[in-house]
């Protein structure tokens, strides 16, 4: 396959994992970390950055998630990474790609 | 923009000033302040993300009771559809019973549906400003009433319309269910719903007398000067075969139209009286079937009157420009006359009287049901 191909396919699979990690921001198990830390639903966003490594099979193999823009305790951060890890993301050729995150909470 | 992020842009940004200022308080550690502000930003404005601000300010402050109430206000509210935030008030409400008691209440007699009961409960120790206040309605969870209380001692009070209050203490430990029932005690009849029910039926004891009498009065003695002078006329020797004009027909008829005039107010007074003291009825179910009934036969009286009108108008005029005078054709036409007046007064009267009486029952019993909304909201005016 040629170089320029691959890497095509690779941007685009790290955008819909990408997506994927932003729609589970609103899942029940991410919210509940996050509840009683930051205040959800009411037009203050708070953003988490972060880097996801999705192996070929779309298991995760390493979450990782920082503060953003306001303050989101360690511990709620550390949550919403173990449960991004448990997450399966779209599947792809590739062995292992890093996909870097930006989650908003509003 | 995702569509998750467009559909949360749309439903949740910008937030209005009050749940701004709501959230800020939040930001500055003042929760049960925020939390204050954000059920006040939704009863000034009705912005479901105060409630749903709230529901986390109260959950974060410990206040248990008070952020699952608001969560489930939030989640019963037909404005919030955002799955995210409906998600944040599931998990407010599932995480505030995982950490309190559950009471579930029951009440002796059964609750009907529109009954307007309203519950306080304040924990011992607790201020005023944390009394949790709700309608019976919104507590309702698979047909009982379940309130999610923090641990500690409880006093609940019922407040039932024709019921004395009930209270009931409780005390509430994490993750028990605890069931009461209350049995309410019927106020008497008199005290039940009293001072606005006396005045309105004082009210009717008074006017309608005084305004079907003064018909009465009136159009009976009107009736009576007409039927009176018509009578004059007829004796006098210008009536009868060949009657004149003026000596005779025209006076007559002169007569005939006074006295449908006293007929009319005659009919109208006997009909504002008759569903005015139908107005006096104490059990509003039977009042409003009569003025009902009377409102449909004031309407079939007054068609009939309309009909005798139409034909006595017709009888009397033919037979008193006839050719060949008759008295007894001119009386009866005369009679016929004034009798649909009567009856055209009596059906608009005691239709419109049963009518009125129905819209002013009907205005009173919303104006009761806004009161017990309000006095829900004393702190809280969902």
């Amino acid at each position: 396959m040629p170089v320029a191909q691959a890497d095509g396919e690779a941007a685009e699979r790290r955008r819909k994992i990408a997506g994927q990690a932003r729609a589970l921001m609103a899942e029940p198990r991410i919210l509940a970390c996050l509840l009683g830390h930051v205040t959800i639903g009411v037009g203050r966003r708070t953003a988490l950055t972060g880097s996801l490594v999705v192996a070929s099979g779309g298991e995760v193999v390493r979450a990782s998630v920082r503060a953003g823009d306001g303050a989101v305790p360690a511990a709620a951060r550390a949550c919403v990474a173990d449960e991004l890890g448990k997450s399966r993301f779209l599947p792809g050729p590739q062995a292992q790609l890093v996909v870097p995150l930006r989650l908003e909470i509003q | 923009m995702s569509a998750l992020g467009l559909s949360l842009w749309m439903v949740l940004v910008p937030a209005p000033d009050c749940v701004r200022a709501a959230g800020e308080a939040l930001g500055r550690g003042q929760v049960e302040g925020a939390a204050r502000r954000g059920e006040a930003c939704f009863r000034a404005g009705g912005h479901p993300q105060g409630l749903l601000l709230a529901s986390q300010a109260w959950l974060q402050a410990g206040r248990m009771a008070h952020a699952r109430l608001a969560a489930r206000r939030y989640l019963a509210l037909r404005a919030a559809r955002d799955r995210t935030a409906r998600n944040v008030a599931e998990l407010v409400a599932a995480s505030a019973v995982r950490e309190s008691g559950t009471l579930h209440l029951a009440v002796d007699p059964t609750v009907a549906p529109d009954e307007a009961l309203t519950l306080t409960a304040r924990r011992d120790g607790d201020g005023e400003a944390l009394t949790l206040r709700a309608r019976w309605d919104e507590l309702l969870e698979g047909g009982a009433a379940t309130l999610v209380l923090d641990p500690g001692r409880w006093v609940v009070t019922i407040a039932r319309p024709g019921f004395a209050e009930a209270r009931l203490e409780v005390t509430s430990a994490k993750g028990q269910a605890t069931t009461l029932a209350a049995d309410m005690t019927r106020l008497p009849r008199a005290t039940e719903g009293a001072p606005d029910e006396r005045r309105r039926r004082r009210s009717w004891a008074i006017a309608t007398p005084l305004i079907g009498g003064a018909g009465i009065v009136s159009g009976a003695a009107v009736t009576a000067i007409s039927l009176r002078g018509a009578d004059n006329v007829l004796q006098d020797m210008s009536c009868g075969t060949g009657a004149s004009a003026a000596g005779c027909r025209r006076p007559l008829a002169i007569w005939t139209e006074r006295g449908g005039g006293g007929a009319v107010a005659l009919g109208l007074g006997a009909g504002v009286l008759v569903a005015g003291l139908t107005g006096l009825a104490r059990d509003e179910g039977v009042r409003r079937r009569l003025w009902t009934a009377e409102a449909i036969a004031g309407g079939a009286v007054a068609g009939a009157g309309v009909a005798t009108l139409a034909y006595g108008t017709t009888f009397f005029v033919t037979a008193n420009a006839a050719e060949a005078w008759v008295g007894e054709a001119v009386e009866r036409g005369e009679v016929l006359y004034m009798t649909g007046f009567g009856l055209i007064g009596a059906g608009l009267g005691l239709a419109a009287t049963a009518a009125g009486g129905l819209v002013v029952d009907a205005l009173q019993h919303r104006r009761g049901r806004r009161t017990a909304w309000e006095f829900v909201g004393g702190a809280l005016r969902f």
